[in-house]
């Protein structure tokens, strides 16, 4: 159990850069040098984002499976807050954009 | 660049988590399941106060003047709440594509506390979470104001998603700025609700991760 959970804490931790690294693209202060020159600056922020939000919906995705091998048949039900969760990621996890749509506009990129 | 979170952000994530424990943290969510919509709005007002709805608003249109990594810092930690209603929208995808289309009264609105969301071709033209939000559709780069014309079964019940037909077109905006501000809250939402299920804190900054950051650069 405890190496399922480890592998949810990399997965979140994995992700976060990714995250934070679109944002600060978005925002024109990355300055490093990107093996894609798609874009000006050799900085391309739409595959950023994408890569973020593969990886943060994947991790998420994690997080739920593994909530609720934990928890069991109690996760499942309206009466825990578990539920709350398990719904909102299963709904985010495809909103703007399916991992598929987004693996795809990597794939452009690269 | 800097993946380290600084002072600014660390206060921007203990207001906006405050003002979820205030709110009563799930039991926003657990109202919105229940039909009481009150606790949620009241959190977006809240937000609004705050300046956080407008993070990525300039200074002159009445925004915060911050960026989108303050927007992520923020919708992370309304992802640990599982915030009902649209946050990807209101925090990102909306105040991007008025503020581009120069709509300066509905910007208003949005930065006065009232939630918003968007149909866009990320989202396959459909609006999620419409109820007591404004709905706008940005459509080959016109933005117009929209209304519902039938709902459609989702699975959190408190992001449901809809149809919409285009109104008042208020002006030009960027599709892929607006869907690349929708799509980075999301993700920073999902990194909120994957810290929140395994029950971790929010991560905090630490000198020997500075260190070994700076190191790496010294060696580049």
């Amino acid at each position: 159990m405890k190496h399922h959970l480890a592998d949810v804490a990399i997965a979140l931790e994995m992700a976060r850069p990714l995250v934070h690294g679109a944002a600060v693209g978005l925002d024109g202060n990355a300055h490093w040098e990107s093996p894609v020159s798609a874009t000006t600056e050799g900085v391309n922020v739409t595959r950023d984002v994408s890569a973020a939000k593969v990886a943060a919906a994947d991790a998420a995705y994690l997080a739920s499976r593994r909530s609720l091998q934990v928890l069991g048949a109690i996760g499942y039900t309206a009466e825990h807050d578990l539920s709350l969760y398990l719904t909102k990621t299963r709904a985010l996890v495809s909103a703007w954009g399916t991992a598929a749509q987004h693996r795809a506009l990597i794939l452009e990129t690269l | 660049m800097d993946f380290l979170l600084n002072d600014i952000h660390t206060d921007l994530r203990a207001t906006v988590a405050a003002i979820g424990e205030k709110a009563g943290g799930s039991a926003v969510a657990r109202a919105w399941y229940e039909g009481d919509h009150a606790p949620a709005l009241t959190v977006y007002r809240q937000l609004a106060e705050s300046g956080i709805t407008g993070l990525i608003v300039d200074d002159e249109l009445g925004g915060s003047g911050a960026g989108a990594t303050e927007m992520v810092v923020a919708a992370e930690e309304l992802g640990r709440l599982a915030l009902p209603g649209p946050v990807a929208e209101t925090l990102g995808a909306v105040p991007t594509a008025l503020a581009a289309a120069g709509a300066g009264d509905a910007l208003d609105t949005l930065l006065g506390g009232r939630p918003a969301t968007i149909a866009a071709a990320s989202t396959g033209y459909r609006a999620a979470a419409h109820a007591d939000a404004d709905v706008y559709l940005l459509r080959d780069g016109s933005l117009s104001t929209a209304t519902v014309t039938g709902d459609r079964a989702s699975v959190d019940p408190t992001r449901t998603v809809a149809d919409v037909t285009a109104d008042v077109t208020l002006g030009a905006a960027d599709e892929s700025a607006v869907a690349q501000l929708g799509t980075l809250a999301t993700a920073a939402q999902l990194l909120g609700l994957g810290s929140a299920m395994l029950g971790s804190p929010p991560t905090t900054p630490r000198p020997a991760t500075s260190s070994a950051v700076r190191s790496a650069r010294t060696r580049q």
